[in-house]
């Protein structure tokens, strides 16, 4: 694969522009399109929306570190070598950082959080064609027909070399799908459309996860990765939204 | 606020490229390459912010608007600076890669886990005693390609091979040849 798109020359320097780094930030900027596309199309007030999207991105990154170096110190007693990231975890703190300013700017909670959701399907599944770029968060060890074999040094998974399930074009493939049901505007009660989501976002991560390769996939318990423990909470959680509306509207209403 | 996010975008931008160019500079690049995303953000914010509030004063906040955007448009390459030059100076700071006198950087390849690079930390060369003799070069170390050929030194035809090479069998207790590693990577940001 590409993990190293171009090398620039910056004032003698040279810079490799890696292809998650540049992938990354394209989802980003597609998924802020897409968002404020959806927000302005929901009448809700760009400016809040804007800031509550950017206080979403800080925080999801941060708790996207912050859960990654909790899940390499609980597997290996050692803090990570170099930054990384966990989704869940950005996930996590991102919709918490997204609330506390929706709510400080009085958006209507639930109905941001749903015209955040053609856009953030589409981001992660950028996103994940990065990871399929640079060689992280690769699948186990297989050699079916579509099995890829990474050989740049720079991946992760050219580590040992050997034929493996493109886990990243799955959960992309998936994510992509999401993002066509969810583009279309459901007749639902406010927030449950992210509630939807949420259960069958966890859901298939659930199941995809069994074919990861990476060794370092969280504490384990009862077998479980820490994604997978993550998603059944979550699952749990929209699943108890969506069969209590009156609760979910009394606690997303602003 | 809308000035004040206009600021933090011309900052974000200052701040990648001064995290470029200190990439190879331990924990200083490490500041500039990530600090630079969290002001492109928090101009976003501010901007935002004073779109939000000029609103329902029943204004327009045309500053804030611009800030918003420049600050967006600085976020872009903020976050590919600290996704390269960022990850590659942590690796520095860390002590987990080393910067020749070319910036052509010496890693060892990743660790087989491919979640986290595992490199070995830059060994000091000790300072050799200036009164000790010469010592004879070591019977393995490979031979200097500028050094002068020995006169009196056989054809290579007649050189023996020596073990790990072709033509002579590996010796049952002796340890395999090293292999040459592969070329110096760098971190491409490991993500689940």
């Amino acid at each position: 694969m590409h993990p190293i798109l171009t090398t620039l020359e910056v004032a003698g320097v040279q810079v490799p522009i890696g292809g998650y780094g540049a992938l990354l930030a394209l989802a980003l900027a597609a998924g802020a399109v897409v968002a404020l596309h959806s927000a302005h199309r929901a009448g809700l007030e760009l400016g809040a929306f804007i800031a509550a999207l950017a206080a979403a991105v800080g925080s999801g990154f941060f708790g996207a570190g912050v859960l990654f170096a909790a899940v390499e110190w609980l597997t290996t007693r050692t803090l990570p070598a170099a930054p990384g990231v966990v989704f869940y975890g950005g996930a996590i703190t991102g919709a918490l950082g997204f609330a506390w300013l929706a709510r400080a700017h009085g958006l209507p909670l639930a109905a941001a959080l749903d015209a955040l959701l053609p856009a953030l399907p589409i981001g992660h599944a950028i996103g994940r064609l990065g990871c399929y770029l640079g060689g992280c968060c690769y699948g186990a060890a297989w050699s079916g027909p579509w099995a890829v074999t990474y050989l740049h040094p720079l991946a992760p998974a050219a580590h040992p070399s050997l034929p493996r399930h493109p886990w990243p074009l799955y959960e992309a493939a998936v994510l992509i799908a999401l993002a066509i049901v969810f583009a279309r505007k459901w007749e639902l009660r406010p927030g449950h459309a992210s509630a939807w989501y949420v259960l069958l976002y966890a859901t298939a991560r659930f199941a995809l996860e069994p074919l990861r390769g990476d060794s370092v996939r969280g504490i384990g318990w009862a077998g479980q990765s820490t994604s997978q423990l993550i998603s059944i909470l979550l699952a749990v959680g929209a699943s108890a939204v969506l069969a209590a509306p009156r609760l979910c509207a009394k606690q997303l209403r602003v | 606020m809308g000035l004040l996010s206009i600021l933090l975008s011309a900052l974000a931008v200052v701040c990648a490229g001064v995290g470029v160019l200190t990439t190879p500079i331990p924990k200083l690049g490490l500041v500039f390459a990530f600090g630079a995303p969290v002001l492109a953000l928090a101009g976003i914010m501010l901007g935002g912010s004073a779109m939000s509030k000029a609103k329902k004063a029943g204004q327009t906040s045309e500053t804030g608007r611009i800030g918003a955007i420049l600050s967006a448009l600085a976020f872009v390459p903020s976050v590919i600076v600290a996704l390269t030059c960022g990850v590659c100076n942590a690796f520095f700071s860390t002590g987990n890669m080393q910067v020749q006198k070319d910036f052509h950087i010496g890693v060892t390849p990743f660790g087989t886990d491919g979640g986290t690079l595992f490199l070995p930390r830059p060994q000091r060369v000790r300072p050799s005693d200036p009164n000790a003799e010469p010592s004879a070069p070591e019977p393995d170390a490979p031979a200097d390609p500028n050094a002068p050929a020995d006169p009196n030194a056989p054809p290579p035809s007649q050189l023996k091979p020596g073990p790990g090479q072709p033509g002579v069998p590996a010796q049952p207790n002796s340890p395999p040849p090293q292999q040459g590693l592969p070329p110096p990577p760098l971190p491409p940001g490991p993500g689940k």
